[in-house]
């Protein structure tokens, strides 16, 4: 009878254990409703102007790059989700591609700063900028139409040339990560 | 208070996440299509066409820090492995997982990668490896059977001696 109690015990505890390990480690957002909000922008018109504040504690103008730099816009869902987390250490390898056409990423999700520092740091860094979109929440991604019902951003992406002019948007499935051919013919196709 | 007992088991059973698929010592390996390769040179029409005694598989992904921090180390296992031993006893290759052909072909540049690596058009390696976590590394050896599982090591290597010597013993 001990023994039996011993092992029922030890199984409890085992998956006890296992599950909180789980919980803890990686949150199961399972499979997303692919798309949940609609454009508020179009290709050909001026990109919408937004200052944010960023990891680095300095705030960043997307007007600021005007006439220097094109500018990547990546919005991701969340910090600490898996395909997110598997998403911007990807655009430190492709870092020479952005460099060969004079285009900076600013990455942006609906994250506070110490969560979007702390993620990042996690992930090893990134050599672009990392905005909070937190506060008014989701301002932002809500300007350009691609923030979703639960408050989150869709994973997307706006290409905008040294004008300020939008020349594309994608905006991904979200449970996918758009895949590098996509954004290599977009930043090919710059003028 | 047996069946109470088994009744809780089976409970606690159910509550695992669905894709916690654990892969055993001992299984046979799925014999994967093996057609996406970045060098013509290792272009396989499935696993089990491989003639080593031993194949090591790699499952990276290009966006994984943890992959990319990891990359130079597994190229010194396989200096080793290649100076060491014919290719008929041992192959290593890397699977991209949910990665495409640009990006597999990125990794590579990046860190010089030298053993065959293959994307994954359809995300079937994504599918089959998707809820291990990258890097991941299975140690596969010949039998009657198909490739069967012999050693499996999460996360990066830190250490290569430790999986080197796991694919040494197994070519007895």
């Amino acid at each position: 009878m001990f023994k039996l109690k011993t092992i029922f015990l030890s199984v409890v505890i085992f998956f006890s254990a296992f599950s909180l390990s789980q919980a803890l480690n990686i949150y199961q957002v399972g499979k997303l409703k692919p798309r949940d909000s609609v454009l508020k922008v179009k290709v050909g018109e001026l990109a919408p102007d937004f200052e944010l504040p960023s990891i680095s504690g300095k705030k960043v103008r997307l007007s600021s790059f005007r006439g220097k730099k094109n500018v990547l816009l990546s919005f991701v869902p969340a910090a600490w989700t898996p395909v997110c987390s598997d998403q911007w250490p990807g655009y430190n390898l492709t870092k020479f591609i952005f460099d060969q056409h004079n285009t900076v990423i600013l990455g942006i999700s609906v994250d506070n700063v110490p969560t979007l520092y702390a993620w990042v740091k996690e992930m090893g860094g990134v050599w672009f900028p990392v905005l909070s979109d937190f506060w008014p929440h989701g301002q932002v991604a809500s300007t350009y139409g691609v923030l979703r019902g639960d408050g989150v951003a869709e994973r997307a992406l706006f290409l905008i040339d040294k004008q300020g002019i939008i020349r594309w948007i994608y905006v991904e499935d979200i449970n996918r990560r758009p895949p590098l051919e996509v954004i290599e013919q977009a930043l090919d196709s710059l003028p | 208070m047996a069946r109470k007992f088994f009744a809780l088991v089976l409970l606690l059973l159910g509550l695992l996440p669905v894709n916690s698929y654990a892969w055993e010592r001992g299984e046979i390996f799925p014999n994967l299509s093996l057609e996406n390769g970045l060098d013509p040179a290792y272009q396989f029409k499935s696993l089990d066409e491989i003639e080593s005694k031993v194949v090591v598989v790699q499952i990276f992904n290009m966006y994984c820090p943890h992959c990319q921090k990891d990359a130079p180390v597994v190229n010194k296992l396989y200096a080793k492995l290649r100076a060491d031993f014919p290719a008929s006893k041992v192959t290593l290759l890397g699977l991209g997982i949910g990665n495409t052909k640009r990006e597999v072909e990125v990794f590579r540049n990046s860190f010089k990668i030298e053993f065959p690596l293959f994307w994954d058009e359809q995300n079937r390696f994504l599918e089959l490896f998707g809820n291990l976590g990258t890097p991941y590394f299975f140690v596969l050896k010949k039998t009657d059977k198909g490739f069967q599982v012999v050693y499996m090591h999460a996360g990066e290597l830190q250490d290569w001696e430790k999986l080197y010597v796991q694919i040494k013993n197994n070519f007895s």
